[in-house]
């Protein structure tokens, strides 16, 4: 029978009422710990009980020796020895060792007030030893309990995800929020979301961004018997369903790796971003380069360019691209036309060839006096525009008036020269 | 030397049109209604100086006495709704009370509903102008889908008033409820703007959507005051408090100005007796619109599509071909970009145009100031928004010139045979129907989400643990502590849509520009089977669209804009089962039944049809799957007249139910397509010949609830309507198109007679 005939059938359930009585909350009522908690117990998990109810844990301690995939956990320490020293541009400068909190969570839905979070991953140094606490919602209605014995709310950490910016921690605020009335109040830790940099740098090189991906490619990790992510929210839903916590384990070791994976990545990505290991491609450095301009660290962002075109003979036209900016800011015009130039050698996708041709056309019209040769590169341009099936009409619509305009000038004024 | 030319005024123009025997055969009945003073009430003592200041900018020294009794209301805590002609300043009914809220407790926050994205936008320009004009720092902002991601936390955070959408509510505010914590601590107001259209099914989802608002706000600990405007309809009150299920005061009393009016009721000579074909009333619109042109008299034309639109737009600019350039003359619909919108209210302050063409966008609430006069190309279907489009016309105390122009169809011919139809009752009622499981449950999961119901909780006014234990047993919800929590990875909201009941809807997909592909709408799977067929012309706000591929297994129709002179009426055959007889009154010549069916459809063919004529132009197969739906229907059956052979009974029976279906949405207030009427020759339920009447909605939206309880009338003015309709045999104005010579309208005519005895 389809849904909407089952529910046409319990018509006779749907009564009204008067109108609703004011619904007073009531002082906070600790619930009874779950009539599955012997069973949890018994499969390995600490059974905590605090004044707001019941939470399980799972802690786990490693050893700085520890390999994970091709980095061993200790690597740690002098990556983020490496940041505490550095200038304080860059995002990635809040590490400090003793302060970093790798965090993960897992979530019953992907958004909104009614998807919690059961599962939630913290590793940190403690003298030298790397604990993860993994803690474990006993049920919906424990839901105080297990935020406050996070101890999220303590200050004093940085906290260290992947997509956290926009998944994890916000997630958390929302729960926080369900919560607020008697939970002490969840601060704004600064937070380095390695998923972030782990796009600029590897952006245009790797297909999926999935931290499974990112393992097999870059970490040297392989995941066997591993439970997808997918999966979680249905275990644990049955888990709290049924009672039964068999499936929930290999939910917590998904988490687990999931956390190491995330300090081998931040080792990672130092030594990268600090030049310590030469990847043998040139685009994580090109990527690298582009990062420090955003940032406006130009001299560093020129640095990293340059060391590309240099060592590398193939495709570094990406890495002129951006040079040629950088070049122009600095005012050396025949230094830019010349990177931009180096640009087009076929490596560009068409918008950036169709700025690069853009930038010659100005910088000879402009600065360079070559009218000439802003005329071809103008005609090259509209060349190349007309021939992107991909850009939406709008869009080339613009590209092609601009362009338009600045060949009818350009060659007013070569008849003008011409005079 | 020619003489300057003197302008006439309306009553004068009327006089000489009464007098010219051209036009004055067409004209059936000339009605004048007269004008009123405006009442006015002094600015309240306790008015902050900045609003004050505000208003006097604008010229305003006084308000009209209904402005002033909203900000009574409004101060006192009680919720109200104030019915509102069009122009008579609705828009300071609320602003005034939620400013001064403001302004008093820079905490307090406001939530405004309007019911599409484009009216927010419009509303927001014209209150930021009165905010400015006061000088005071107050946020007020749009929130819905155009919303630039940089500038939503802040309009979250720190937004005095948010103005947006039900469907954005639904789905982009309530279950993300804790990044609006402000919001639902501080709300003081909720500002439910047209409140007339929140009717049918959307009305009946907004009304939950708006149970679930309030529950948050009370989980918040705030009590908003609701405050209402409508359109003049025959049942504000009434409908304010079943969609916000609370009690409501009424401003009915307007104090607003109004000028004289004069009403035209305008019907095409018969060109075509044997068929009572008219003249088209699109050519008809054309040649008064042309008059009114060139006596210089501001007009607004509505037609009921885009194509009319442009249509009329390109007859009237016949006119004007010599002149380069020509501005006076202008179309308007759906869609148009507010830069454009602002050049055409422009242009008619200024008096640039003098002619606009306009489909019904116009109805709603957008403002683009008043004119002289309106002409309605056809009756817009129901009193309510004839009234709307005739506001348009009537600047201040000016008089104004409303002329309807009646189209080959039934309701339009009614209309002209019986003006007191529109002048001599209320608009009609506009009605919603929570009670409607399928959307009620809906909305309980969505509300289940935001907020796990504890184990004594009503949900409005709807006892609900029964359903929630049901929830639970199908494992969505789990029962611990004390509440029902959601346990389940979905996301509700996105999987109901407020503008349907159907639970799998199928989505429309625009590729007229392949590059550009956008959903424009879905609809309902059972409506879709003969709506969105492969070759269906599907009509969305005013533009034409040629389905060009029905992809039924992933519920996607694929749809290319196009220009044609014709629509699509899908046939369908119909299995219906009666499932429980509710109610049954047994009269000496029929039985009237109510109840709940099922509905088993298969589409077979489809006609296309032209404009006007109605002329069957080709046709073709449909082939799609049968659906099943359950909805409430009436029905009424009769004993077959000893006299009628089987087909006798077949014919009658069908024009009957054609003529039925034409008058239903006139006693019910709905739209033709929210209702069918199955003519059955031997239905199995009773035995016997039977009409069944359903609603067209899954669980059903109490229309034919309502027929059940008006068949006499129902029946009387049916019959009344197709005896006295000229055509010979039968038109589509009557009974449908029959084949000369026959006597099936005289044997619906004896049928109706016997039914309503």
């Amino acid at each position: 029978m389809s849904y909407e005939n089952k529910l046409l059938q319990m018509k006779k359930m749907l009564k009204k009422s008067a109108p609703a009585k004011e619904a007073k909350e009531t002082a906070f009522a600790k619930p009874d710990p779950p009539e599955y908690a012997d069973r949890w117990e018994a499969a390995g998990l600490e059974r905590i009980d605090n004044s707001f109810g019941t939470v399980f844990r799972r802690t786990v301690r490693y050893q700085p020796e520890t390999v994970h995939g091709t980095s061993s956990l200790g690597e740690l320490k002098e990556a983020a020895a490496a940041w505490s020293g550095s200038d304080g541009v860059h995002p990635f400068a809040a590490g400090d060792e003793r302060k970093l909190l790798f965090f993960d969570t897992e979530t019953t839905g992907l958004k909104g007030t009614g998807s919690l979070i059961f599962m939630a991953g913290l590793l940190s140094v403690k003298e030298g030893v790397f604990v993860l606490d993994q803690y474990v919602l006993a049920g919906p209605a424990h839901e105080t309990a297990f935020l406050f014995e996070t101890g999220l709310w303590k200050p004093g950490f940085t906290v260290v995800t992947y997509n956290g910016k926009s998944f994890d921690w916000p997630q958390l605020k929302t729960r926080w929020t369900m919560n607020r009335e008697h939970l002490p109040k969840l601060g704004d830790p600064d937070h380095i979301d390695l998923l972030q940099g782990t796009r600029r740098v590897w952006k245009g090189g790797l297909k999926s961004f999935a931290l499974k991906s990112i393992e097999e490619e870059i970490l040297g990790f392989h995941r066997e018997d591993d439970i997808p992510g997918f999966l979680a929210p249905i275990i644990y839903t049955d888990a709290v369903k049924s009672g039964s916590p068999d499936l929930l384990l290999g939910v917590l070791r998904h988490n687990e790796w999931d956390l190491l994976s995330l300090v081998t990545l931040f080792v990672r990505l130092t030594s990268l971003l600090m030049k310590d290991n030469e990847e043998p491609t040139p685009l994580p450095h090109t990527n690298i380069g582009k990062w420090f301009g955003d940032l406006k660290a130009y001299d560093r962002s020129r640095e990293v360019l340059e060391e590309v075109t240099d060592l590398f003979f193939d495709d570094t036209d990406e890495a002129y691209y951006h040079l040629g900016f950088l070049l122009k800011r600095e005012g050396r015009h025949a230094d830019a036309e010349e990177a931009f130039l180096q640009a087009l050698g076929g490596g560009l996708d068409d918008l950036k060839a169709l700025r690069a041709l853009e930038e010659i056309a100005k910088l000879n019209e402009h600065r360079l006096g070559n009218l000439a040769k802003a005329e071809i590169n103008c005609l090259r341009a509209i060349g190349l525009l007309k021939s992107m099936d991909s850009l939406k009409p709008a869009r080339k619509q613009r590209w092609q008036e601009a362009f338009d305009k600045r060949l009818e000038r350009v060659r007013k004024k070569r008849e003008k020269a011409k005079g | 030397m020619t003489l300057l030319k003197k302008r006439k005024t309306i009553s004068e123009l009327v006089e000489s049109w009464l007098a010219d025997p051209e036009i004055k055969s067409g004209i059936l009945h000339h009605r004048v209604i007269e004008g009123k003073d405006a009442r006015y009430a002094p600015f309240p003592e306790s008015l902050h100086p900045s609003i004050r200041k505000a208003l006097e900018s604008r010229g305003i020294g006084s308000l009209y006495s209904h402005q002033r009794e909203a900000f009574d209301l409004a101060s006192s805590g009680r919720s109200f709704t104030a019915v509102t002609p069009t122009a008579s300043g609705k828009s300071l009914c609320y602003h005034l009370p939620v400013l001064q809220a403001v302004l008093e407790d820079r905490a307090a926050r406001s939530l405004y509903l309007f019911p599409t994205k484009a009216l927010a936008q419009d509303q927001m320009a014209d209150l930021h102008r009165l905010i400015e004009a006061s000088g005071e720092d107050i946020l007020s902002h749009t929130y819905d889908g155009d919303t630039s991601p940089g500038i939503r936390q802040k309009v979250r955070k720190s937004g005095h008033i948010i103005m947006t959408n039900p469907d954005m509510l639904h789905s982009g505010i309530l279950p993300h409820h804790t990044k609006w914590v402000s919001l639902f601590e501080n709300l003081k107001f909720i500002v439910i703007d047209e409140l007339h259209t929140y009717k049918g099914v959307f009305g009946s989802h907004v009304a939950h959507v708006l149970r679930r608002l309030i529950r948050i706000a009370r989980y918040y600990g705030s009590d908003p005051v609701i405050i209402c405007t409508s359109a003049t309809i025959a049942n504000p009150k009434e409908l304010a408090e079943e969609l916000a299920n609370r009690e409501m005061s009424l401003i009915a009393d307007n104090g607003a100005p109004a000028g004289k009016k004069h009403f035209l009721f305008y019907n095409p000579p018969v060109i075509h007796p044997t068929f009572g074909i008219r003249r088209s009333a699109v050519l008809e619109v054309r040649d008064l619109a042309r008059r009114l042109y060139e006596e210089e008299v501001q007009t607004i034309v509505f037609a009921k599509s885009r194509v009319r639109v442009e249509m009329l737009v390109t007859y009237m600019k016949e006119m004007t071909k010599k002149k380069l350039s020509d501005t006076t003359i202008r179309g308007y619909r759906g869609g148009y970009l507010p830069s454009e919108r602002r050049e055409i209210e422009k242009g008619l302050r200024n008096g640039d145009i003098r002619t606009v063409v306009s489909t019904n966008a116009l109805e709603l609430g957008v403002d683009i100031g008043q004119l002289q006069a309106c002409i309605m190309t056809g009756y817009p279907g129901n009193i309510a928004s004839a009234w709307q489009q005739a506001g348009r016309a009537g600047r201040r105390q000016d008089e104004a010139l409303i002329i309807y122009v009646a189209q080959s169809l039934p309701l339009d011919q009614y209309v002209i045979e019986h003006p007191e139809y529109l002048f001599g009752q209320s608009p009609e009622e506009a009605r919603i129907h929570p009670d409607n499981l399928l959307i009620l449950m809906d909305h309980l999961k969505c509300a289940s989400f935001e907020l796990p119901f504890s184990l004594d909780e009503p949900y409005g006014e709807f006892e609900v643990q029964e359903l929630l234990a049901y929830l639970a047993g199908e494992g969505i919800l789990v029962e611990a502590g004390g509440k029902w929590h959601w346990m389940s990875e979905r996301f509700p909201a996105s999987e109901v849509s407020l503008r349907s009941a159907s639970q799998e809807n199928v989505i429309i997909i625009d590729k007229t520009v392949p590059r550009d592909t956008t959903v424009i709408g879905e609809m309902d799977r059972f409506s879709a089977m003969t709506l969105l067929h492969e070759e269906a012309i599907y009509i969305h706000q005013g533009t034409q669209y040629q389905v060009e591929e029905l992809d039924w297994e992933e519920k996607k129709a694929y749809v290319r804009e196009v220009d044609v002179d014709y629509f699509t009426d899908a046939n369908l055959a119909v299995e219906l089962k009666v499932i429980s007889e509710d109610e049954t009154e047994q009269l000496e010549n029929r039985t009237a039944s109510f109840g709940d069916i099922a509905v088993l459809a298969m589409p077979t063919i489809f006609k296309k049809i032209r404009f006007d004529s109605h002329d069957n132009i080709g046709s073709g197969p449909i082939t799609l799957p049968a659906e099943e739906m359950h909805t409430s229907s009436a029905w009424l059956s009769f004993e077959r007249p000893a006299d009628w052979s089987e087909s006798d009974l077949t014919d009658t029976m069908t024009g009957a139910a054609y003529a039925m279906h034409s008058f239903i949405p006139l006693f019910v207030s709905c739209d033709r397509s929210d209702i069918h009427v199955v003519p059955q020759v031997k239905a199995v339920h009773t035995g016997k010949p039977t009409f069944f009447v359903y609603d067209s909605t899954p669980g059903g939206i109490g229309l034919s609830k309502r027929v059940h309880g008006m068949w006499e009338e129902l029946l009387e003015q049916t019959a009344r309507h197709v005896v006295s309709c000229p055509c010979e045999s039968g038109c589509p104005v009557c009974i449908g198109a029959q084949e000369s010579g026959g006597r099936v309208k005289e044997r619906v005519a004896d049928l109706f007679g016997k039914l309503s005895g």
